[in-house]
């Protein structure tokens, strides 16, 4: 997985490069928050980052608020990895809009731990995002027989958006999930076909009639 | 005879041997293991660092500026904490608090103690690196 590191203290960048590489992921540096913000804006930017707090041009707290501030369904993972260790520090973090809060100098085990929740948070969130997208597609095809149709009162054909007449069955057919089997119903049984049926029987008795003449 | 024997009777060679080296990282040791030209590479980032820091340390102390001591010791610490937590990190912290409080008194009477911590850990890395090295010729 592709994972942001963004610290201004080049010892730590390369160390946490190096860790990520040992663990299987790309790292991505960044030697400030300003570029670190503008990794994570990427459309196919990174889904987890690992961010100090002090840095230069944007600090982490600061990007953590950004990115937050962002209108996606897929955000970035955060991981804060700070100096400051103090709990109105740690407090302040997560407020801001950290997903976790990890104090230097730290473990790389449990860093791995963190960034194994981090992926599966990242994972889920994929999902219902995904999940989130279809739904919208089904409602927008549900909307789509909403609304005034504009129909003719004699044939039934029905106008459509490039305004074309069309017939119910295949303009419905169109814009759902709906599909047609055809019958005939009581009333237009009697309506239609047993007086069609009374005219056939009609017209095979009128030969009779006639051949006798 | 009086306690302690040992280093009453040691020679001075013992005596430096007596001395256990300052605690590494979880996460040099982990590079340690299996990157060799990684570890290397970070050492040599590390020493600039410090060689750095220090410079920037020392000047802030002779034109007596706390907010500069604070600043170059807590990239200090950042860099050192990468590699241990024991008596250089707490050293270089110590440094960063005093510059904070403006204690430039206090900062001059810590510095060389932080200076001797730094010099223990370097040999101790240095002594890491021949190890690793040692160890991937083998393999």
């Amino acid at each position: 997985m592709k994972i942001l590191v963004a610290d201004d203290d080049r010892v730590t960048c390369r160390m946490l490069e190096a860790l990520l590489a040992e663990w299987g992921h790309e790292a991505v540096g960044a030697r400030d928050g300003a570029r670190a913000w503008e990794f994570l804006q990427a459309a196919d930017g990174p889904r987890i980052a690992i961010l100090d707090w002090l840095m230069p041009h944007l600090d982490g707290l600061e990007v953590c608020r950004k990115v937050r501030a962002l209108s996606t369904r897929q955000p970035p993972y955060l991981i804060l990895l700070t100096v400051k260790g103090s709990r109105s520090d740690i407090v302040a973090g997560l407020r801001g809009g950290a997903d976790d809060y990890l104090t230097k100098p730290f473990d790389p085990e449990e860093l791995r731990a963190r960034l194994q929740t981090g992926q599966r948070i990242v994972g889920l969130q994929r999902i219902l995002a995904d999940q989130v997208s279809d739904l919208e597609k089904a409602l927008a095809r549900v909307q789509q027989l909403q609304g005034l149709l504009p129909i003719c009162c004699y044939c039934k054909s029905i106008r459509d958006d490039q305004n074309y007449w069309q017939e119910v069955e295949s303009y419905i057919s169109a814009h759902s999930q709906a599909r047609f089997s055809h019958g005939v119903c009581p009333s237009c049984f009697q309506r239609v076909v047993e007086t069609e049926l009374k005219d056939v029987v009609h017209r095979q008795e009128l030969p009779h009639a006639g051949s006798g003449r | 005879v009086g306690k302690p024997v040992r280093d009453r009777l040691a020679p001075a060679e013992d005596q430096e041997k007596l001395v256990p080296d300052p605690a590494l990282s979880a996460c040099v040791l982990a590079l340690a293991g299996g990157r060799f030209p990684v570890l290397q590479e970070l050492i040599q980032l590390f020493e600039e660092e410090c060689g750095e820091q220090l410079t920037a340390i020392r000047q802030a102390l002779r034109e007596g500026s706390a907010s500069k001591l604070r600043s170059a010791a807590h990239l200090l610490r950042g860099a050192v904490g990468n590699f241990t937590e024991s008596a250089a990190y707490q050293s270089a912290r110590a440094l960063e608090l005093l510059g904070g409080n403006g204690d430039l008194a206090g900062a001059t009477a810590v510095f060389p103690e932080l200076e001797q911590e730094l010099d223990r850990l370097h040999t101790a890395l240095g002594r890491l690196v021949q190890k690793s090295g040692s160890t991937q010729d083998q393999t």
